[in-house]
Formats: structure tokens, sequence, C-alpha cells
């Protein structure tokens, strides 16, 4: 009777995990969104890019590669190509581990980190921010030691099934269409295209203009009484400087500038922040390009250029300042 | 390393391909190895602790040991067993205090700094003490352990490693249960043949624990936070609120032990049940043989009955005999240590006054339905009521399960004042539709009608297993009955219960990237 | 001596048929109070003092099993 009861057993176990890997990935493919992060890791990986930028939000908004790479000279050459790859909940975890990827695949010439101080002050959630990039990695040693590092914390939901930090907002109608864009290779970005932004095909994306009176609330900065995480997300800077020079890949540091309207709420916590990183790129021997502090005069700050107060700019004044951030960084 | 998390997954499968793969011989040293890594994996300070409760309970039990048979090779046995036992008692009160002052300087300190702050405000700053995994578990199992070699119910172990090994097991450091060495170490060093029943066994039942802990406990969560951060404005649902902390803690709690209990059943060992359908209890001593029934039953072993048979407890009953009468006499003695055990349990919850507040509720209740017992017989009588009938049963699991959630809100709301106000709301305020002004977490109040058919039929589909189980029956044992499809069917609709119906874990930051 | 404790038992738990039954504890007839009474009561009675570490279940989990505890601590 054991051997029998055993024998079913061994059955049922073996089709349920046979079936249970099957169903999870079919799932995967129909219900995990494409995101534009898709596309991103996509144009890293699967071309070339000299330039590549990596950051936050306002790093997404306010840089153009296209406008950047032409006026930057690496090796003694332009750069021909760039991409940004920037987005909102990226820290420096996370960039440590995308640079990891291009590297293995398509090294580029020189990375510009921006730096949202607020980042540094809090503290990754875990889950879907690491999921953004990590289910779009191609299997790599760097995708695996990514999911070694920031993800065996996470529970097994993220880990078996991506789609559940859906959990029910499965897009159950858009199915088909996400099916078919994942079998075929479709990265076509006119997906990405909103009511307020677009997404462009070097990563870039353009807030179309708000009024002021439309500007999204604001709860203001704080940066100190963080010290846990500003550790631990500066050692991650930390790392990927380190790793960036024995890649040979030339790195440098810019924070975007900030309206003065949300400069001048919180003088005391910016000055702090300014000091911290000013310190931090300089032990590193990092260029550091603040354009809040020495690179005040460089772009003007007034509030009609930006879309909200956390300083994301409209498309035509992020054009305008990438022109001038290439000129700067040469 | 959670329950739920990636790692404990990847860290059972590792431990069970060791413990099947390599000779069986080994098997023992491999649990021992994993539980030990298991540890370290919390740091090397929590690894400290343990070793110091292994070393005492050891060094105790071992000469406690060696006492009694030294006297056992005595001619007169019986004068050489007492004198024996006379200083096996000093070995162990030494122990016990070394492991109970470990637990209670490490729990306590900070709770008693904070009272005597409040009374004379003198400021003290807290310590910096942060509480060992499983402390309380270990503490338990070695205290335990030592009053059995002490009692002669249990052998003393010779062997520092297969003592270690019952103490560091790793699947109870998280959650329990508290094994008793008779029933748990034997099965740690027996080698074991490798059945697929037992995986099947043991799968199937993580499988229920992560539906009771993902999906049941997480949603209740999300809704009996809202009601409690905000009484007043949902005052109509206050009742709700601690019903669905019933749901939360019972989820969680057993849907732990079921990880717990289905891991140890994965590695051929079977452990002690904590939980038997709780709320199909008809007094609240029947809740508490269903509810965390280790620690219950370790009560009684190990407070309850040496407190009522202790010579103290004697004297006093002759006078309560004489004063109140043999019947009524008898009890009070057995009442008080009862309620000094609900005490303890209550302190043992955590160092707070709703915890000792919530222990002693339930120490009350029991003793008066043990003094009332008589009177309870006769008003049955008179009122010509049949205590075998179903209807008087339903009755008095209704009435054990209002109890047991009054009994909550000691345990989960922060002031009394505010345990009294929600009280009041359960009973004049009634408005269930206030449900849909609650988001389902990050979700929005869209998404709340979702979430509570979820919450809804998850409860449903636990309290049908709960009375299939009520009635006799063996889920695990029986499911694999089933035909094979079926049977496989029901796994994955398991899992993916488990994966896709929880709440959400973080914000909108993420959809926002989707545009 | 076991019509005594008999007796006795039937006193503390008059609704229940003992004589020849076992699994009095493990189906919680006898409940963790209802040994105590039973322990006071044999002191009382036969003036024989059951010690703690013989409060284990298969020492109460029929009346034979009771029986053979008392008797144990009897002779001494």
């Amino acid at each position: 009777m054991h051997s029998s009861d055993g024998k079913k057993a061994a059955k049922v176990l073996i089709l349920f995990l046979i079936a249970a890997a099957l169903l999870l990935v079919l799932l995967d493919l129909m219900l995990y969104p494409c995101t534009f992060m898709r596309n991103d890791i996509h144009a890293v990986t699967s071309e070339q890019q000299d330039l590549v930028i990596l950051g936050t939000s306002n790093g997404k908004m306010d840089l153009d590669p296209d406008r950047i790479a032409g006026s930057v000279v690496r090796d003694g050459e332009p750069l021909r190509s760039g991409h940004n790859l920037c987005v909102g909940g990226e820290y420096p975890v996370d960039a440590y581990y995308i640079t990891k990827l291009m590297a293995a695949e398509n090294k580029p010439k020189l990375i510009v980190f921006e730096v949202d101080p607020g980042y540094f002050a809090t503290e990754k959630e875990p889950g879907n921010n690491y999921l953004l990039f990590h289910h779009e990695f191609p299997l790599s040693l760097a995708k695996l030691q990514y999911f070694a590092d920031a993800m065996r914390n996470c529970d097994i939901r993220s880990a078996l099934f991506a789609p559940y930090e859906y959990s029910l907002l499965y897009e159950i109608p858009r199915v088909k269409e996400t099916l078919t864009r994942k079998l075929t290779g479709d990265y076509d970005i006119s997906y990405f295209k909103g009511k307020a932004q677009e997404y462009h095909e070097n990563g870039f994306i353009e807030r179309y203009p708000v009024e002021e009176e439309n500007f999204a609330s604001y709860d203001g900065f704080t940066f100190e009484g963080n010290e846990e995480n500003l550790r631990r997300n500066t050692a991650y800077l930390s790392k990927l400087i380190a790793y960036c020079r024995a890649q040979d890949i030339d790195i440098l540091a810019a924070v975007m500038p900030l309206p003065d309207v949300t400069l001048d709420r919180d003088p005391e916590q910016f000055a702090l922040a300014w000091e911290y990183f000013d310190a931090f790129f300089a032990e590193e021997g990092v260029d550091f390009y603040n354009f809040n502090t020495d690179y005040y005069n460089a772009y003007p700050h007034s509030t009609d250029l930006f879309a909200d107060y956390d300083g994301h700019m409209n498309g035509d004044s992020a054009r305008a300042f990438s022109q001038v951030f290439g000129h700067i960084i040469r | 390393m959670s329950l739920v998390s990636i790692m404990f997954s990847v860290f059972v499968t590792v431990a069970l391909l060791l413990y099947y793969l390599l000779p069986r011989k080994a098997q023992s040293a491999v649990l021992f190895g994993m539980s030990v890594l298991f540890y370290l994996s919390y740091g090397i300070q929590p690894v400290l602790f343990l070793v110091f409760a292994v070393g005492v309970t050891y060094t105790a039990a071992v000469r406690m040991g060696a006492l009694y048979e030294a006297a056992g090779n005595e001619e007169d046995r019986r004068a050489a067993m007492a004198s024996a036992k006379k200083s096996s008692r000093r070995i162990l009160i030494i122990a016990m205090l070394l492991n109970f002052g470990m637990l209670a300087f490490l729990k306590y300190t900070n709770f008693f700094i904070d009272n005597i702050n409040g009374v004379l405000s003198a400021g003290l700053p807290h310590l910096k003490l942060l509480l060992p995994l499983g402390i309380s578990y270990y503490t338990f199992q070695s205290v335990g352990y030592l009053l059995d070699v002490y009692w002669q119910r249990s052998r003393c172990e010779n062997n520092l490693f297969r003592l270690a090994l019952f103490l560091v097991f790793f699947p109870y450091m998280v959650q329990g249960p508290i094994s008793r060495y008779g029933q748990l170490a034997g099965q740690l060093y027996e080698n074991h043949d490798f059945d697929w029943a037992n995986i099947h066994r043991g799968l199937l039942r993580i499988l229920w624990g992560l539906f009771k802990m993902m999906v049941l406990a997480e949603w209740a969560s999300v809704y009996r936070e809202a009601i409690f951060a905000d009484p007043d404005g949902l005052a109509g649902i206050a009742l709700f609120g601690v019903l669905l902390y019933t749901v939360e803690l019972y989820g969680n709690f057993s849907g732990g032990i079921d990880i717990v209990l289905g891991v140890a059943s994965m590695f051929s060992i079977r452990m002690e049940e904590n939980f038997r359908q709780p709320f199909f209890s008809v007094s609240i001593t029947d809740f508490w043989q269903r509810w965390h029934i280790t620690q219950g039953s370790w009560m009684r072993d190990y407070v309850f009955y040496p407190l009522t048979l202790s010579g103290f407890m004697k004297k006093f009953g002759k006078k309560t005999k004489k004063a109140f009468g043999k019947k009524v006499g008898r009890t009070i003695p057995v009442c008080l240590a009862n309620l000094i055990v609900f005490f303890l349990v209550g302190v043992w919850h955590g160092p707070t006054w709703g915890n000792i507040g919530w222990g002693i509720y339930n120490g009350v209740i029991i003793a008066f339905s043990v003094l009332m017992e008589n009177r309870y017989k006769i008003w049955k009588k008179a009122l010509h009521i049949n205590d075998k009938s179903k209807g008087w049963h339903l009755f008095m699991i209704l009435r054990t399960f209002a109890l047991i959630n009054i009994s909550w809100y000691f345990d989960c709301v922060t002031s009394l004042s505010k345990a009294l106000k929600m009280m009041r709301y359960s009973v004049t305020a009634f408005d269930p539709s206030l449900f849909l002004t609650i988001p389902a977490g990050k979700l929005g109040t869209d998404f709340t009608p979702y979430a509570l058919g979820i919450l809804l039929g998850g409860c449903l589909i636990l309290f049908c297993v709960s009375l299939w189980k009520e009635r006799g029956a063996d889920p695990e044992a029986d499911v694999l009955k089933a035909p094979v499809a079926l049977q496989v069917l029901l796994f994955l609709l398991l899992l993916l219960a488990v994966l896709a119906l929880g709440p959400q874990s973080a914000g909108r930051g993420f959809i926002y990237a989707q545009f | 001596m076991r019509e005594k404790i008999l007796e006795i038992l039937e006193d503390l738990i008059p609704d229940e048929e003992i004589e020849g039954r076992t699994g009095l504890v493990e189906d919680r007839i006898l409940s963790s109070f209802t040994i105590l009474n039973l322990i006071s009561e044999i002191y009382d009675e036969l003036d024989i003092e059951i010690p703690v570490e013989d409060v284990v279940p298969e020492n109460f989990d029929s009346l034979d099993a009771i029986v053979a505890v008392v008797e144990k601590y009897q002779q001494v």
C-alpha cells in the first residue's frame, strides 16, 4: 500500500511541477505588461550605446541623449549613440546591475549618473521596483547576481510570478496584444504615447507642458535623519563607480536643475544634500555637475520650464537643457 | 528569512536534496548543518544566545542524569534516589534561572524601563536589545526537557550533538510549534527513506499555509488596519474590525504552522499539531486545547500541574476546603493556579498591559466557568435545555467565538478607551456599505468589491476545510486518494491563488512606469 | 481500592461511562481540572499522594491506569 501511495504521489508531483512551470511561463507572457523598461533594456543590450544615462525620473525627463552625445568627445571622437535608461524607482543598486549587464553585452563609453538626493535618503521597496528591471534582463550572470543580491528577501510571488505586482490589475483584455508583442519581438514605441508624455526611441521621455496651477502637489524635501538608507544607497554607488573603473567605462554624476520655488522651500535640507554629494564625489574622484550650486547659472530655474515642483522639465526645456549639458560635460 | 521568502524556499529545497541524496547516515548531520546555517543567516550574536542555552541545558541534564544513575546503583535505592532528586533540584533551578533569565532580560528589560520612566519620570534610556530569533521557542523546549529529566520522564541525552539538534532544528525557529523531547528528538536522529507521499503531503500543506497567510491574512489585514485607524469614521463596521483580526491572526499563525509542519513532513518528520479547528470550540477551556496547542500543553504540564500540586497550594487547598466546603474548596486552588498560568501566557505574548489583561481575561472566564459548573447544570435543568442537542452545541460555539473576539480587543487595540469605544460601536452601529469606502490597499476603492470577494470566498473555503477536518477527515491523506488529474488541478489552483490573488506589495510607481 | 476510585470518578464526571473504557484523556473526558480534582480526592479519601511527575496522560487514560498509578504510591 505504501509504495502505491508513493507512486501516485510521485505522478501527481511531477505532473504538477511540469504544469506549473508551463503555466507560470505562459501567464508571465500574457499578463506581465510590456513596459518601456523592456524597450530600454532591449536598446542597450541589442545595440552599442556610447552614452548611457542612469538615474531617476528627473534624468528620464530632462536628458535627451541625442542632444548630448554629439558634443561629447571620448577617446578622441564624439559619442555616436546614446540611450536614457533612467526611470522613477531606479536606485543605485539597480544602476549597478544594469551596468554589469551592459558591460557583458555592449559596453558604453560614458555613463552619466543622475543624482536625485531624495532617493538616497529612502529605502527601496521590495518586490516590484526590482522586477521592473529584473524581469527585462536577458538570462545572464548579471541577472542571477541581481536576483541573489536584491530579490532574495522578496516573497515567493515576486520570484515565481512577476505579474503579481499588478495583482487585480491584470489587463485581461490586452492579453492577446501583450502576447503578440512579446512573441514577435515588437518594440514599437507608439504604445507609450500618453496624454501627458511621450516616450522616444532613445529612452528620453518628453513631458508635455503643464501650467503651474495644474502642478501636482509637492511634499517637500528631507535629507537628514536617514543615515542607514544613505549608507546603503551610497555603498552601491561606490560599487558602481569601482566597477566602471575596472571595466574602463567613464562615469560622471550630475544633479538636474530644480525650480527656484522648490529650492527655496527647504534650503537647509538641500544644503546638507549638496554638501554630502560634493564630499562623496570628491573622495571618489568622479566629476560632479550640480546645476543647483556650482553650475546654477548654466540653466535657468524659472517655474515655466518645469512640469511640476519635483523639477521634471517639459519637453522643450529638456531639449534646451540637454544641449547645454552636453556642452558642459564635453 | 521569513517563511514566505524566496530564500526560504531555496533553502528548504537545497536541504531536502542533501538530506535524501547523501547517504542516509548523514541525514541528522545535514539537518544540524542546515539548521546552524539557517540560524547564522541572522548574524553571529543570536547564535551566541543559542549556544548558551544549549550549553546550560546539556550540562544540567547530564549532571542530573549522572546523579540518578549513581543513585540507581546504590543499595538503599529509595533513599539514594530521594537524595539524588534533591541535588538535581538545585541543578534544575539554576538551569531554569539561566534559561528564563536570558529570555526575560532580553524581552522585558525595556518594558520595565518604560514603566519605571512612566512612574518616576526617570528618563532612563532603552537598552539596545534585539530579541534573537526563536528564543522563546528554544527556551521553552529546553526547560521542558530539563523538567522531564528531573522528573525522570525522559532519559538524559549524553550526546551533545543530538541535544543541540533538538534545540536548533530550523523549521520551528520562526513560529514554533514547541516540541517535546520525547516526541521529536528520536525522529531527528532516525534515518528516513525517501517517500514521495511525504513530499506530496508536505507540499499540499505548505501551499495551504501560504494561501492562509498571503491571501486571507494579508487582505484581512488591509481592512482591519483601516478600521482600527479610523474607528469613529468607520463605526458602522467596527464589528468587522475584530472579526477581520480573527481571520488575520488565525490565517497568519496557523498558516505559518502549516508551512512549518509541511516542511518537516517533507523531511519525514512529524511535528505536533498546533491548531485543531479552534473556532469550533464550545468553551474557552476547549479553545485553549485547540489554539496554540503546544504552548497550552506546555503550560499545563510544566506550570499548571506542578503549581497546583505544590506544597504551598496543597496547604492553601486545605484551608479553602474548610472555608467553602469540599467541592468549591478543592477547585479554588486550581482556579488560582490557572489564573497564574494565563497571566504568564499573557506576559509571554509580549510585555504590554494589553497582553496581560488579555491573559487574565481568559483565566477569569475559565475559572468562573469551573466554579459555576454545578450551578449551570441546575439552571439548564430548570430551563429544560438539552445540552446534547445540536442547537445548544451551536449556541456554545457562537458564544465562545464571541468571547474570543472580545478578548482580541485587549490584544490588538492600543488603548483601553479605544477598545471600549470599538466594542460599543460594534453593537450600536451597523453599516456594511462603509467597506466600499476603504481602498483595496494601494489599488483604490474600485477594487474593494474584488478584494472583499476574495476574502469572503477564502474564508468560506477555510470554513469548509475546517468543518471537514472537524468531522475527522485528514485532508492531506484524503486528497491523495483522488484521481491524479484532479489532484494536479487542485495543486495548480492553490498555487495560482497564492501567487495571483494577494494584495499588491508596493505602491503605484511601477504602474506609472507603464503609463 | 478500585471501587473507591470508580466512585470518586463517577462523582466527578457523572454523565460518562468509565468502567472498561480507555482514552479518557485523549477523548477529553478528563480535563486537566478534573485530573487535579481527582488527585485531590484520592489524597483526601485514600491518603495517597500522586506526585507531579506521574501526572501524564498515560496514567489517567483508563480506570486501570489510574488504579495502577495509585497502587504504585500505596506500596511506598
